[in-house]
């Protein structure tokens, strides 16, 4: 095993670069600590690149490891397979970017640096870790990190998000690690090949391991946002800072599919089809319902943070259906525009002052940005909706062909049909948030990006446009028209809104709302606002969570 | 005989819903907290009760005639106590901070407090 000890370096490098960072905090040396994690994790990222070059050169893809080569009964496992192996440097590399774009916030110092940093080697971790238990050490890093990151500019509305990430990830990693009891009990194997072995020989899931995967499923979906186990992401997306949305959603969120994926491995080796199942589910029910209320949402990082719990929901079905590929490329289309997405909406709210669309519509939008700003949020619009030859369009065609293609009958059927009409919702959400561009007044000029902030949007505008590129393929008439007429009904649910807005004063729209009290129309909205409301507490987070779970095993 | 073996695991398993149960019912923030301290170690206990069923005997200095009980779940468990506190402390401390600038740990409150203020930034 001695070639495969370098398994622990892209784990490793970052954490140093964060303990160097932490001390340059200590001499309130801001440059040089984030100097320190960016080299620390640029290390990461070519070290994982190294490996991941190597073992697919050498054909041993699922490469194995062992920390400090220890026994593989006693050290501690990583593997490096296929998801891994893509996922690790490109996880890395976003993370980099985000951490450059972050320099020019002058609110985060070092010790932002440092935590970043120590997250990105948490999230290296779970990509890596080979064993079950491992993946929930490294997941509590990553966390953690995650809470603090959300918190860092210590307005007590984050606070309060960062408090609720943690107690509902809390809950889920209790039931993460009563299913692995579950599991150990069951079969005495945490380790992932191992375990995988030992089901496949036995043909069928046992009535524990079901039971225990059930719990574990539930506690990774969690991770992903998965619809009944969503409620704390887009209060964490919204109130986090600019670079910390954008690093939850490319690159947090991404960290649980890895682990969907080797669990869905288990599951396969043991034929458990009502898992596979309810994960595909979860998956097109978290696209639909993410996509249809991002629509809702005056809070345009709100927006954002729906719709990346409706791409998710892409991969998950993706992944569930058994399109490793589809999932992999969609979400890496998916980290790339949101990420960018994230950073130029989340810098724009920031100069303007407000998160609503509407108020920063009245303060001029993106109409005194600079080009390059329109240039990058057009073509992440382009992607994220699906323009045929942008990235979103190949990743959903994959999508969509995948699930498809998982099976006959009633589940393929109805599943790709939900993800079209998703689709639609994708657009119709997309298409408000694109008002932004067609503000009324000219409003004020904002202050031009830095050097830096530029340079992270070409990189971000060209992976986007390269990645487009890459499967133009797929492009032929048939799926390019049911596109564009896809574009064209969300058009219209956009124009049939802004109709419907338009011509009304902030204050007359108040009004009405107040004219409209007692009439049956307000009073079943105003239920729908409490049990939104509700449902959005954090006791709702948990109930709902619990449910899920209670529904997972049950299965 | 029976029942002395599985009293154990129903003691445990009553531990895990207690925690579960206070942490749906308990308004205050600082009783959630220790709500899911109750929860995570109710899974230690889980856990240590598994290892116990291979023998009995600390898995440590040998004699020669003992019976160890597993020692991987206590390793596991060590790990786990450890990132329950890290949790537990971070929880703690933006209890604190949310209390500062809200003055109360009454979770509904806490949640018409921020309410109240993103109207007023609305407006």
């Amino acid at each position: 095993m001695g070639g495969d000890q370098g398994l622990l370096l892209p784990v490793l490098l970052p954490l140093v670069g964060a303990a160097l960072a932490l001390l340059a905090e200590t001499w309130h040396a801001r440059r040089a600590g984030f100097t320190f994690a960016l080299t620390g994790i640029f290390a990461g990222c070519a070290a994982f690149l190294v490996l991941a070059l190597r073992a697919w050169w050498s054909g041993s893809l699922p490469l194995e490891g062992v920390a400090g080569g220890w026994a593989p009964e006693t050290g501690i496992l990583l593997i490096l397979d296929l998801p891994a192996a893509f996922f690790g440097p490109l996880l890395y590399g976003i993370s980099l970017v985000i951490l450059l774009f972050a320099t020019a916030d002058r609110s985060l110092g070092c010790l932002f640096a440092a935590v970043f940093s120590v997250a990105v080697a948490g999230a290296g971790g779970v990509v890596l870790a080979g064993d079950l238990f491992n993946i929930f050490v490294f997941f509590e890093v990553l966390s953690l990190c995650a809470a603090i990151l959300i918190a860092f500019q210590g307005r007590a509305s984050a606070m309060y998000a960062a408090f609720r990430y943690l107690v509902t990830g809390a809950v889920c990693i209790a039931f993460y690690l009563l299913g692995l009891f579950f599991l150990y009990r069951a079969t005495g194997e945490l380790g992932l090949t191992p375990l995988v072995a030992q089901i496949s020989r036995a043909g069928e899931l046992a009535a524990p391991v079901r039971l225990g995967l059930a719990c574990m499923i539930g506690g990774v979906a969690m991770r992903v946002a998965l619809v009944p186990f969503h409620g704390w992401l887009p209060s964490a997306h919204g109130e986090a800072p600019t670079a910390v949305s954008a690093f939850l959603s490319g690159v947090l969120l991404k960290t649980g599919l890895v682990v969907l994926y080797r669990l869905l491995l288990v599951l396969q080796a043991g034929a458990g089809q009502p898992l596979v199942q309810a994960l595909l589910w979860m998956g097109v029910v978290s696209a639909f319902l993410g996509a249809w209320a991002a629509l809702f949402q005056r809070d345009v990082k709100h927006l954002l943070a729906y719709s990346s719990i409706s791409q998710l929901g892409y991969v998950t079905a993706a992944l569930a259906a058994g399109a490793l590929g589809a999932a992999l490329f969609h979400s890496a289309a998916h980290a790339l525009f949101k990420s960018l997405l994230f950073l130029l909406v989340g810098r724009l709210a920031e100069k303007l002052g407000t998160h609503d669309l509407g108020e920063l519509r009245q303060k001029g939008g993106f109409r005194g940005a600079s080009f390059l700003e329109i240039l990058s949020f057009l073509v992440a619009l382009a992607a994220v909706t699906g323009i045929p030859g942008f990235s979103g369009f190949a990743g959903k065609q994959l999508v969509l062909a995948g699930v498809a293609g998982a099976g006959s009958g009633f589940h393929a059927w109805g599943a790709s049909w939900i993800l079209k009409v998703a689709a639609l919702g994708t657009v119709a959400s997309f298409g408000t948030l694109s008002l932004l561009l067609l503000a009324p007044a000219a409003g004020q000029r904002i202050a031009g990006p830095s050097l830096r902030e530029r340079s992270v949007m070409v990189i971000f505008l060209s992976a986007i446009l390269f990645q487009g590129l890459l499967r133009l393929d797929l492009l032929n008439a048939k799926v390019s028209l049911e596109a564009l007429i896809t574009l064209g009904a969300g058009g219209c649910v956009v124009a049939l809104r802004w109709v419907a807005d338009s011509g009304r004063t902030p204050e007359e729209a108040l009004r009405s709302g107040e004219e409209r009290k007692g009439s049956v129309l307000s009073a079943v909205s105003g239920s729908a606002g409490t049990l939104i409301r509700a449902l959005g507490s954090l006791d709702g987070l948990v109930l709902a969570m619990l449910t899920g779970f209670l529904v997972l095993l049950h299965l | 005989m029976v029942l002395a073996d599985a009293l154990p695991w129903y003691l445990v398993g009553m531990i895990f819903l207690v925690g579960l149960g206070g942490l749906l019912l308990n308004r205050r923030a600082v009783s959630k907290v220790i709500a899911l301290n109750i929860l995570n170690n109710a899974l230690v206990l889980i856990f240590i009760l598994q290892g116990k069923r291979a023998g009995r005997d600390a898995p440590i200095l040998f004699g020669g005639q003992e019976v160890p009980v597993d020692p991987l779940v206590q390793a596991l468990m060590l790990t786990a106590i450890v990132v329950g506190v890290c949790v537990t402390a971070l929880l703690l401390v933006l209890i604190q901070c949310i209390f500062d600038v809200t003055g109360t740990t009454d979770l509904p409150e806490i949640e018409r407090f921020f309410r109240r203020e993103e109207r007023g930034r609305g407006r």
